[in-house]
């Protein structure tokens, strides 16, 4: 044991390895992963997959149930459904990835910070988190995003501010926990830096429950990017983003043509749903109370 | 708990200060975005500055904004050409009478399926809750409600039209309470009472789906911890049949932290309910915040969002209250 206190990197290097090869035991987790994998498989290879331009505009073909032509049908302006949705793939999964590396890059050193200096830095910023938190977040990302104006990205933006509180909040209890251990007197004692101490010492014990949080609010931010682009402050026409491609068909279901709207919603569905599989598997691995597992 | 009410005026001070940020910083001038793109004379610019209070510095004008704020003055909505605060009382009930039931329906429904989920682990039932609370955690509930009302109103014809709170020939109940249902068992009236609890089950089983979900995925999560401890299985022990052990030992236990994240349910409630209520054409606080959205009424945005971070923290503290009295291991202050 003293070998490991001494060197927490290694333990942790085993603790990643062990994590790891019991997610590949985890079923559900598993399956998360794969339909998260496939989706960034279409994304990336989206000018091959997709059979057609997905902003390319056929008056004579609009409107079209799904057929043979058209896997998935056509839209109001005659743009393929199914290549809308293998490029919309792009979007929302780049929305997933920015708005939490965002939200968690910022918040988790806020919260670091908060949580190991502790005082008037520590109760300057947990006051100002709880101002945000008080808002549910679809109400202030709609705030946000009303202030800042349409736009993908201001979404976007909209969304990784509304999350920031979170994070830094988690990062901060961690913290505390973290900054009494052996490990951390015994470098303070060696004569560290802060820096290197937060770095080396305090950070990597911290990043598991970041993890758990961040893949979870990934599924979360599309929900919530989608939300927006619904209200028509996200992504603006003819970018194939899949929330803004609901709206487009909103109004068309009334008169029975349905495949404009359902199949963007499955396919959010599809992607949080991988997310929120995950990251339920990379919570009970991680969590080392086992009780919550079973 | 007297430490925990102290917390909340400094939050509430900060709730404002938010959305007066986000209203006189951000999105620009709103004497130009009055005055519209065309003629735009400096004068008369200069002059509704001066009128609005806009060319003095911003602490002064966020005085102004508090005190507006205690007068109950929320600006006026350009969209719908009437005082925020009297538009916000005028679509509270409809909000309220959804976001209640929704809610009744998510833990009507939340608790015995957690509970049967949590009871038989890894059964084909347990399977089934499991999968399905997931489902309806991860779909867009604005996307749902359009599907049940294309499969539900369009297609089957069973449900009512999308249209709001009643068809578009009903008449509305005298209003006491402004809330449809209870206003029309006031006067006696069975059948506008089932005409209105009609109109509210579509998007109140929208909305209450990402809850039911997520009340399931907590109370099994908390019922298998429970049933694992060395009361319950003494309670085994002693002979306790497994019925008993569950309800009295198990579920009393496993309620607690249920409770809590049925509090936050409910105050996010208010939130889920904006988008839902745009598609049902509620006229609730939600479907006037999209709309208000929708037309860069700014006033109007920032008076929605204020009432619902009211709201929501509201009822944070009462759930706090609850959990003390439900745990007397709770105290605060």
């Amino acid at each position: 044991m003293a070998d490991v206190a001494a060197h927490p990197a290694v333990a942790i290097g085993n603790q990643w390895r062990t994590a790891a090869r019991r997610l590949r035991r985890n079923g559900l987790s598993l399956v998360g992963l794969v339909i998260l994998v496939l989706w960034a498989l279409i994304a990336a290879a989206a000018p091959v997959v997709a059979p057609q331009d997905p902003v390319a505009v056929d008056v004579a073909g609009r409107l079209q149930a799904p057929s043979r032509a058209h896997l998935l049908g056509t839209d109001f302006y005659g743009r393929d459904i199914l290549s809308r949705i293998v490029y919309g793939a792009r979007y929302d999964l780049a929305i997933a990835l920015v708005a939490v590396g965002v939200a968690a890059g910022v918040g988790t050193p806020f919260g670091v910070v908060a949580g190991y200096y502790g005082g008037g830095v520590d109760d300057a910023i947990m006051r100002v988190c709880d101002v945000l938190l008080a808002f549910p977040s679809l109400v202030l990302a709609l705030a946000l995003g009303a202030a800042l104006g349409p736009g993908l990205w201001k979404a976007v933006m909209a969304v990784a501010i509304t999350s920031i509180a979170g994070y830094a909040r988690l990062a901060r209890g961690s913290t505390l926990v973290g900054r009494e251990e052996t490990y951390v007197e015994a470098a303070r004692a060696q004569g560290a830096s802060d820096v290197r101490i937060l770095g080396r010492y305090v950070l990597p014990n911290i990043i598991s429950p970041v993890v758990v949080r961040s893949t979870v609010g990934m599924g979360f931010s599309v929900l919530l990017a989608a939300s927006l682009s619904f209200v028509g402050l996200g992504a603006q026409p003819p970018t194939p983003e899949w929330g803004a491609m609901i709206n487009e068909g909103r109004n068309q279901l009334v008169t029975g043509v349905w495949w404009i709207s359902t199949f963007p919603g499955l396919a959010i569905m599809s992607v949080v749903l991988g997310f929120n599989l995950l990251g339920d598997g990379i919570r009970d691995v991680l969590d080392p109370r086992g009780a919550t597992r079973i | 708990m007297a430490r925990r009410l102290l917390a909340v005026p400094p939050i509430f001070v900060g709730i404002t200060l938010v959305t007066f940020l986000l209203l006189h910083v951000v999105p620009g001038d709103p004497a130009r975005m009055y005055l519209g793109e065309g003629a735009q004379d400096p004068r008369v610019l200069a002059a509704l500055h001066r009128e609005w209070g806009l060319d003095r510095p911003l602490p002064v004008q966020y005085v102004d904004y508090l005190r507006n704020l205690v007068r109950g003055n929320l600006g006026f909505s350009i969209h719908s050409g009437r005082p925020v605060a009297e538009d916000l009382r005028h679509f509270l009930p409809a909000t309220v009478e959804l976001s209640v039931l929704s809610f009744v329906l998510a833990v009507a429904l939340g608790v015995p399926l957690g509970v049967l989920s949590g009871a038989r682990v890894n059964t084909g039932a347990d399977h089934a809750s499991r999968v399905g609370s997931l489902l309806f955690l991860s779909m867009p509930s604005f996307w749902f409600g359009l599907i049940v009302i294309y499969v539900g109103y369009f297609l089957l014809g069973w449900l009512p039209s999308p249209t709001g709170r009643l068809g578009m020939t009903d008449t509305a109940p005298s209003p006491v309470t402004g809330l449809y249902t209870i206003d029309s068992v006031l006067a006696g009236d069975p059948g506008a009472f089932a005409r209105a609890l009609w109109y509210l089950l579509p998007p109140a089983v929208t909305l209450a789906l990402p809850s039911l979900g997520l009340v399931v995925r907590m109370l099994r999560t908390s019922i298998v911890e429970v049933l694992s401890q060395d009361y319950v299985r003494t309670a085994r022990s002693k002979g306790v049949a497994s019925r008993g052990v569950l309800y009295r030992h198990a579920l009393r236990n496993a309620l607690i932290p249920t409770v809590t994240v049925l509090g936050v349910q409910f105050g996010l409630l208010f939130s889920g309910n904006v988008l839902v209520e745009a598609v049902f054409s509620w006229p609730g606080i939600g479907g006037y915040l999209v709309q208000a959205i929708q037309w860069l009424d700014y006033s109007a945005v920032m008076g929605c969002t204020l009432l619902i971070a009211g709201l929501f923290v509201a009822v944070n503290v009462l759930v706090d209250f609850t959990y003390a009295v439900l745990d007397p291991r709770v105290h605060y202050g």
